[in-house]
């Protein structure tokens, strides 16, 4: 994957590859709302693709210094902390269930202590 | 026989049990576009096994569960509480921001920068007629700017008052609705001994509305009532008796400023003021805007509000200076505003240039000693910057105490939006984890959710990441000139 998106990306400009991380990573805010693991698998490819733009960027080190590119930059870490927002809630919001599913107190050192048992014995129609 | 009967039972129990278990099926099929549901779970209990006693065990039909998750419900409420609150700000801020221009070119903050412009441009030629005429213009503009100010906040308020009535109807109407669902669940309760899945369905649709309304909290009774406290404390609905919450906008009860307009409180049904209580929803966002950014505006019973000090203080400064300074032809010099002295609260919307002044009785001259024929004017023109004491109002220049205003204004609103934006965003994403809990096996839904919950953590890390090459690369951009 990571391959593929650095060659994909191998002869766009700068200005370019920061427009395509916004993309991807504003695609990724709305691939996250799909909540099915296979959904959230293909997130973290579509993140794996934006590294490797963002360090084969970083490895060229020749930048323009123009204001654009320090907005299209500004813009791409905008979208980047939206994006955690988004992330962190999202898996503060299963912990918590998880944990007042599977929660068995707290161990000495004050982290949560799941348990898992066998299965309850419900049909499901 | 006793093993035939037995065995007959047992068939009838078994025929029984899957014939609930086909309901409930067809009942998640019929109801899977219904607001609220969520999908049931028919349940099979074992029977005991003791061919000795003619006991031969198989299964019988248990109550159906619901695979509602109420953590997942509270945090989708919680969500549509916040965003809520965050829409009637944004929306109530936006006509408030429109009023502080920050560009600097329209209203107070626009003719307050002229009126200064036009001192400036008389302490340049102080016998000039089209000078002087310029200063009264600009001073004219200036107290139409605060009163049409003042009633824009005013008309605001009374929009605000309106938009809370309604709010506290609708809430007290779907609680009555709540209430209604509350005794239809106890009239009709589930042969099985479960949840009954419509009247259920339309109890956390309706759970659902009211959050978005107000922060309700919600606990469920064993027999499937709700009883919902709005601001954790306050009691709208338990079990079959619903309480019903009013406005109050008349309170002037301990009013420092009797003028003033009163905040506007939320009284239980005892007629206990509880508006503290009400923080997010539609009605927290709207009793923050009304009673919390507008009275420092335009003031209240409570507080003069910035609008107020700024006009009067602009107003005294401006004619204490005139009226100790002369003439060009030695005569002591006259007011250039005029206001209701009498309620503190009423300077800006009563703001207006004195009716005794005329452009020949402006005084441009500082008496002295050393005489200035322009002394006064230039001193008007530096009132805005002027860091003395008696020109300044809360420790700050009047220039820098107006643009205080207007970027609190301008920051509230902007929060405001940014708080709406990141509460759809977690709204959406609440919503899709809900979707996913319910809509799977009560046996895999733990499973998949540490699965969902890994993929998170893992995604979360990559954005880590991608937010510090962001950071490298913006270190690497060569600083232009």
């Amino acid at each position: 994957m990571q391959k593929d998106a650095t060659h994909a990306t191998s002869c766009i400009s700068f200005d370019d590859a920061c427009r395509y991380t916004d993309t991807k990573l504003r695609e990724v805010r709305r691939l996250l709302l799909d909540t099915r693991p296979e959904a959230v698998e293909r997130c973290q490819s579509e993140l794996e693709q934006i590294v490797a733009v963002l360090e084969k960027l970083v490895a060229e080190g020749d930048h323009p210094s123009d204001t654009a590119a320090t907005a299209a930059l500004t813009g791409i870490q905008g979208s980047a902390r939206d994006l955690r927002l988004q992330i962190e809630y999202a898996s503060n919001l299963c912990f918590g269930w998880i944990q007042l599913r599977l929660g068995a107190g707290y161990s000495r050192d004050g982290l949560p202590v799941l348990v898992t048992g066998e299965p309850g014995s419900s049909l499901e129609a | 026989m006793g093993t035939l009967f037995g065995t007959l039972n047992n068939s009838l129990d078994a025929i029984e049990a899957f014939q609930t278990a086909l309901n409930v099926s067809q009942n998640n099929v019929s109801n899977a576009s219904t607001p609220g549901y969520a999908r049931q779970v028919a349940t099979l209990d074992a029977l005991p096994f003791d061919p000795s006693e003619g006991v031969t065990g198989g299964v019988r039909a248990g109550p159906s569960q619901s695979t509602q998750d109420e953590y997942v419900n509270q945090a989708v409420n919680s969500q549509v509480s916040q965003q809520g609150n965050f829409t009637a700000q944004s929306s109530a801020l936006a006509a408030i921001q429109g009023l502080f221009d920050v560009s600097g070119q329209s209203g107070v903050v626009g003719n307050l920068n002229q009126l200064f412009q036009s001192f400036s441009a008389w302490a340049a030629t102080p016998g000039s007629a089209s000078a002087q005429q310029g200063v009264l213009t600009a001073a004219q503009e200036l107290s139409q700017g605060f009163q049409s100010t003042a009633a824009s906040l005013y008309q605001t308020t009374i929009q605000l008052n309106q938009q809370i009535s309604s709010t506290v109807q609708q809430i007290n109407q779907i609680a009555s609705q709540i209430q209604a669902e509350n005794v239809a669940i106890l009239q009709n309760p589930d042969p099985a001994g479960g949840v009954n899945a419509g009247l259920d369905a339309q109890l956390h649709a309706s759970i659902q509305s009211l959050s978005q309304l107000g922060d309700v909290s919600v606990t469920y009774a064993p027999d499937g009532t709700a009883t919902v406290l709005l601001g954790g404390q306050t009691p709208l609905v338990i079990g079959a008796q619903q309480n019903s919450i009013q406005t109050n906008f008349s309170n002037t009860t301990a009013a420092t400023y009797p003028g003033g307009v009163p905040n506007v409180q939320i009284l239980d049904a005892n007629g206990q003021d509880i508006t503290g209580q009400i923080s997010q929803g539609t009605l927290g966002g709207l009793l923050n805007v009304r009673n919390g950014v507008l009275p420092g505006l335009q003031g209240s019973t409570q507080q003069v509000g910035s609008l107020n000090q700024l006009a009067q203080q602009v107003a005294d400064r401006v004619n204490a200076i005139l009226t100790a300074a002369n003439t060009p032809t030695g005569a002591a010099g006259s007011p250039l505003f005029a206001y209701n002295h009498s309620t503190p609260t009423d300077v800006a919307s009563t703001l207006t240039v004195d009716p005794n002044i005329t452009a020949s009785t402006l005084a441009p001259a500082d008496p002295g000693p050393p005489p200035v024929s322009n002394g006064a004017a230039l001193t008007l023109s530096n009132l805005g910057q002027s860091t003395a004491v008696s020109d300044e109002i809360a420790g700050r220049p009047i220039l820098q105490f107006l643009s205080s205003i207007t970027t609190q204004v301008g920051q509230k609103a902007s929060d405001a939006q940014t708080g709406q934006n990141l509460a759809s965003q977690s709204l959406a994403q609440a919503q899709a984890v809900q979707t996913q809990i319910s809509g799977v096996s009560l046996d895999a839904e733990a499973i998949n959710v540490m699965e969902l919950q890994k993929g998170y953590q893992a995604a979360g890390q990559m954005v880590n990441v991608i937010d510090s090459l962001a950071s490298t690369l913006l270190n690497m951009i060569p600083v232009t000139a």
